[in-house]
C-alpha cells in the first residue's frame, strides 16, 4: 500500500469517527437524556463551568388535570382545568422553563330569594360559564428532589356565556318574570405560582394559585385556588 | 491503466475517495470555529426576523380591542450589558378600541334628597389606532433556544376616534379626531426557538404609553417570529 493510499484511508477513518460518535455539529445546542438526573445533566467538561444550560427536546408531555376554587367579583365558582406541559430548557441545576398549554373551565350560579314582606318574592337564578385554551411559558426551581416551585404566565383566549332569570311574585297581581343572557369572546392573561410534589417519576401533586384578567368581550378579574396531579408517561 | 495485480489498489482507492466524499459534509458541520481574537467576540450573523403577535390592547378607560402587532428586528454588533445581546426593532401595533357606555346624570331623589343615578342617553367611541416604535432589545440567552429580553423604545402614535353621544333633551353629538402622541414603549418577555426559523415570542408584560391622546394601553401578545 502506498503512502498516499495509507494517507486517504487514515483521513478517510479519522472523518468518519467523529461522524459515527458525535451527531450534533459542535455549536449545536446539546441535549440531555430525559432520564438523567439535574446532577447529571450539570456537569460538564473538566476546567469548563460548573453549569451548562441545555435545551430539552426530547422529554415526554405530562398531562395534568387540577380543580378548584375560582372567584369573580365577589361569587365563588367551581373551576377545572386540563393542563399538558413540555420540558423546554435546563436553565440551572434546579431551574427549568417549561411550554404549557391549559385547557380551563370556571362555573359559577347564583340562586337568591328575597322576600321584603307583603307576600312579595322575588327569585333570582342564574349562571355563568367561561371558558379558555392559554398556551403559557412556565419556570420550576426544584426545592429538593421531590418538592418543585414554579411560576407561569400565559395568554390566550377566553370564551364566557351566562344567562339569568328573574322572578317577582306579589299577591294578587301576575307573576313578573325576565331572563336575560349574553356572550363574548376575549383574551386572558395569566398569572400563576405553586408547589408541586412527586410521588413517583410518574406522577406529580400540584397546588397553585392563579389571577387571570380578561380583556375584550369577556371583563373580570378571576382568582382560583387549584390542586391537582400530573402524569408523565 | 488498471491491471488485474492493480485492480485491489485501484478499488482501495475509489474506497477511500468515496468514504472521504461521504463524510466531508460532516467533517465540515463538525469543525467548530476558531477562537475569536483576544478582546473580540463571535457574533452572530446580521439575520434579521419578522415577528408577528397578537393580543388585547387594553387602553385603560378608553376601550379595548385586539391589536396585531408586527415587528422587524436585528442584531446589533455592540453589547452594551454583559451577557446580554442588544437588538434594534421597529414595533407596529394597530388595534381599534372602543367602548359602548351609559350616559348616567346624579339626580336628587327628591329635593334635598340624596342622588340617585339616571340614565340619559348612550356613548359609543371607536377608533383605530396605529403607533410605531423603533425599540432597543436587552436579549440574554439562558439556554441554547430559551432567552428573555427587555425593549425600551419611544416612537409616534396615530389614533382616528369618533365619540357618538345621544342624550336625551341634547340630541346626537358626534365628535371625530385624529390625534399624533409621543408613545413610549416598555416591554418584557420571553422567547423559544421552536427551530432555527421559527421563534415563539411571548410579551406577558408590554405597555404603551402615549402622551397626546387617550390611547396609552397594555398589550400583552403572544406570536411567532420568522426568520428572514
Amino acid at each position: 500500500m502506498t503512502p498516499a493510499i495509507q494517507a486517504l484511508m487514515a483521513t478517510a477513518l479519522l472523518a468518519a469517527a467523529p461522524a459515527a460518535t458525535t451527531k450534533q455539529p459542535a455549536l449545536a445546542p446539546t441535549r440531555a437524556p430525559a432520564t438523567a438526573p439535574a446532577a447529571a445533566r450539570s456537569a460538564a467538561p473538566a476546567g469548563g463551568p460548573a453549569f451548562l444550560p441545555t435545551r430539552l427536546d426530547g422529554e415526554p408531555w405530562r398531562l395534568g388535570g387540577l380543580t378548584g376554587l375560582a372567584f369573580l367579583e365577589g361569587q365563588t365558582g367551581f373551576a377545572l382545568r386540563g393542563d399538558a406541559e413540555r420540558p423546554l430548557a435546563q436553565l440551572g441545576p434546579r431551574t427549568r422553563a417549561l411550554g404549557l398549554v391549559s385547557l380551563g373551565t370556571a362555573l359559577w350560579s347564583t340562586d337568591e330569594r328575597v322576600e321584603p314582606g307583603f307576600g312579595i318574592v322575588s327569585e333570582t337564578k342564574g349562571w355563568s360559564a367561561l371558558f379558555s385554551v392559554i398556551p403559557a411559558v412556565r419556570l420550576t426551581h426544584q426545592l429538593d428532589p421531590r418538592t418543585t416551585l414554579y411560576g407561569d404566565s400565559g395568554l390566550g383566549l377566553a370564551y364566557a356565556a351566562a344567562d339569568i332569570e328573574s322572578t317577582v311574585r306579589a299577591p294578587g297581581l301576575p307573576e313578573v318574570r325576565t331572563s336575560a343572557g349574553a356572550s363574548g369572546l376575549g383574551a386572558v392573561l395569566r398569572f400563576a405560582g405553586g408547589l408541586s410534589y412527586d410521588i413517583d417519576a410518574r406522577l406529580r401533586l400540584s397546588a397553585e394559585a392563579g389571577l387571570a384578567f380578561h380583556y375584550g368581550e369577556v371583563r373580570g378579574t378571576v382568582t382560583s385556588l387549584l390542586v391537582g396531579a400530573a402524569w408523565r408517561p | 491503466m488498471i491491471t488485474p495485480r492493480s485492480a485491489p489498489r485501484g478499488a482501495l482507492v475509489l474506497l477511500a475517495l468515496a468514504a472521504q466524499l461521504w463524510t466531508a459534509p460532516a467533517l465540515a458541520a463538525e469543525v467548530p470555529l476558531p477562537p475569536p481574537p483576544p478582546g473580540t467576540r463571535l457574533l452572530p450573523s446580521r439575520a434579521a426576523w419578522l415577528a408577528v403577535s397578537t393580543g388585547p390592547f387594553a387602553a385603560m378607560d378608553q376601550g379595548s380591542s385586539a391589536a396585531l402587532t408586527l415587528d422587524y428586528g436585528f442584531a446589533s454588533s455592540r453589547q452594551p450589558v454583559q451577557g446580554a445581546d442588544l437588538e434594534w426593532h421597529l414595533v407596529v401595533v394597530g388595534a381599534a378600541p372602543g367602548y359602548d357606555a351609559a350616559l348616567v346624570i346624579a339626580t336628587p331623589a327628591f329635593p334635598g334628597g340624596p342622588a340617585v343615578p339616571t340614565v340619559v342617553g348612550a356613548s359609543k367611541r371607536s377608533a383605530w389606532v396605529v403607533q410605531a416604535v423603533p425599540t432597543a432589545r436587552l436579549r440574554r440567552v439562558l439556554a441554547p433556544g430559551f432567552a428573555i429580553f427587555a425593549d425600551g423604545g419611544l416612537g409616534l402614535g396615530l389614533a382616528w376616534d369618533e365619540t357618538v353621544d345621544d342624550e336625551a333633551f341634547v340630541g346626537r353629538t358626534t365628535t371625530s379626531r385624529a390625534t399624533v402622541g409621543l408613545v413610549a414603549r416598555l416591554a418584557a418577555g420571553v422567547a423559544w426557538d421552536a427551530t432555527e426559523r421559527l421563534r415563539v415570542v411571548f410579551h406577558p408584560f408590554a405597555i404603551s404609553a402615549e402622551l397626546g391622546s387617550d390611547w396609552s394601553a397594555f398589550t400583552p401578545s403572544l406570536g411567532l417570529a420568522f426568520r428572514l
